[in-house]
């Protein structure tokens, strides 16, 4: 089975049937937009493709984009009405579905999104073996050191962690090292690092690995430590004030670390002020800096606690 | 003569024998109804827990039902996963047809599920439960109201299957 097996198979018949006529490379779709009253956008070998009338495409309506959120919903939209409100919902595989329309607001919070008219469609891909270039990096003798991981959207820092858990959960090695594994806990807030589907990863994030899923991260953190008492603690996006103090809360705990967060340099970083502080104090030891301009997922350079390269693949 | 009489008394049976059918589809009625009303308590429960979607929900159901019902849902669940149709209301219906569950039930009731199943896919999780609880309640008055009819349209059924067949049999004769 592809892939995008999967998302074909949550579209309207008349979606899909014109992503696969019209691209020939399917297998390495990396995004898909459907706007209202637009042809559709495919992102595919790092190059955008209009699905324009003279590729079979069409415009989308309304309905086209109604049917779309009912099926990708499972026809259920009570089940994922806090996903909406958030703004995605995670498909079997791992693949999100992100919404954006008219929002609903209730006590200035925003409680759903109607008039669903922009979706984009971002394939999952698992790709073993991405962190093996970057794990050696990660170590202090036995110890491992917290890391953040640091790209822009959409530069590979999902796989990327994926993989580094999959490795440090099963045990790694090379000629140099070799690293026996340990128990990790993932909290998979948006369903991406393990794409659990009725609980089950569907992928492969290691024999030793215990999964929160659909849970905050703030929340996730504290009952993964108290609960499984991980030694690894792996986390995707960093974001608001209470995921910081929930990763710090689990460094001061004895665990280590690995997060990743939006961002196109470890100055980008410093100068957000929830994570200044963690940053000042040296609480991570490693930042792992992606970039996507030769290829999707590139590693650009490994920085200590200091901020010193110690690994520059420029 | 002796032809005669044995032929009287075949209609006479077989009318007897259909008055008799269609008074214990009234009883069946009620029996399915009131399955119908512990697969929705079962339902409603799922819902208030997990609030999952209704593949899982009809799945998880299904385990609990037997007869009509787990076929109904199980052909149903299995529609919904091929996703052939983006028309979930429409899939209750051809469900439905499928299985015969239409010549199972009285048509008022059969339509009114349907409009449970035309509901439920497009709100959120407190007007789903709402409109579960209305439904429970009206299958409830409809359990009521059948077993109060019941004994009376049992025994209209049977007399009138023999006054059928006597009325055939005088009508030959």
């Amino acid at each position: 089975m592809r892939n995008i097996d999967e998302v074909l198979k949550v579209l309207p018949k008349c979606i899909s049937s014109v992503i696969e006529n019209g691209i020939n490379s399917i297998d390495r779709i990396k995004e898909i937009r459907l706007r209202v009253n637009r042809w559709i956008v495919v992102n595919c070998d790092e190059r955008e493709i209009v699905l324009t009338e003279k590729l079979g495409g069409i415009r989308l309506t309304v309905e086209n984009l109604r049917d779309c959120v009912k099926s990708v919903s499972e026809y259920s939209i009570y089940a994922y009405e806090d996903n909406i409100s958030q703004g995605f919902i995670t498909i079997k595989g791992g693949h999100r579905i992100g919404f954006s329309g008219k929002v609903n607001k209730e006590a200035g919070k925003i409680k759903s999104i109607r008039n669903i008219t922009f979706i984009n469609i971002r394939i999952a891909r698992e790709i073993k073996g991405c962190a093996d270039g970057i794990l050696p990096y990660l170590f202090d003798g036995e110890r491992i050191l917290n890391t953040i991981i640091i790209s822009p959207p959409g530069g590979g820092k999902t796989t990327l962690l994926r993989d580094v858990t999959r490795q440090l959960s099963d045990g790694w090695g090379n000629e140099k090292q070799c690293q026996q594994g340990l128990s990790v806990g993932v909290v998979d807030e948006r369903s991406e690092i393990c794409a659990c589907y009725r609980g089950i990863p569907q992928n492969d994030v290691g024999l030793r690995t215990d999964v929160y899923d659909n849970c905050s991260k703030a929340e996730g953190i504290y009952r993964l430590i108290r609960s499984m008492s991980p030694k690894v603690v792996a986390v995707d996006e960093l974001g608001t004030k209470e995921d910081v103090v929930a990763v710090r809360y689990a460094i001061v705990s004895g665990c280590a670390v690995i997060a990743t967060v939006h961002g196109s340099s470890v100055e980008d970083i410093c100068n957000n002020h929830l994570l200044f502080e963690m940053i000042d104090r040296s609480l991570f030891q490693r930042y792992v800096l992606l970039t996507d301009k030769c290829r999707t997922g590139h590693v650009c350079e490994i920085r200590d606690a200091d901020r010193g390269v110690i690994f520059d693949g420029n | 003569m002796g032809i005669k009489i044995v032929g009287a008394v075949m209609i006479i049976s077989a009318t007897t024998m259909i008055g008799m059918i269609l008074g214990d589809r009234a009883r069946d009625c009620i029996k399915s109804l009131e399955s119908l009303k512990r697969l929705l308590v079962i339902m409603r429960g799922e819902l208030v827990y997990q609030a999952p979607p209704i593949k899982e929900l009809l799945e998880y159901v299904i385990e609990y039902s037997d007869g009509k019902w787990c076929e109904y849902f199980g052909v149903l669940a299995e529609l919904i996963n091929q996703n052939e149709d983006n028309d979930i209301e429409r899939l209750w219906e051809v469900a439905g047809k499928k299985t015969g569950l239409s010549q199972h039930m009285y048509y008022e009731d059969y339509r009114r599920l349907l409009r449970f199943g035309k509901d439920i896919g497009n709100c959120d999780v407190d007007s789903l439960l709402k409109r579960t609880d209305l439904y429970i309640e009206n299958v409830d008055i409809r359990i009521n109201e059948l077993g109060r009819e019941v004994k009376d349209r049992v025994k209209l059924c049977r007399v009138l299957g023999i006054a059928f067949g006597a009325f055939i049999t005088i009508l030959i004769i």
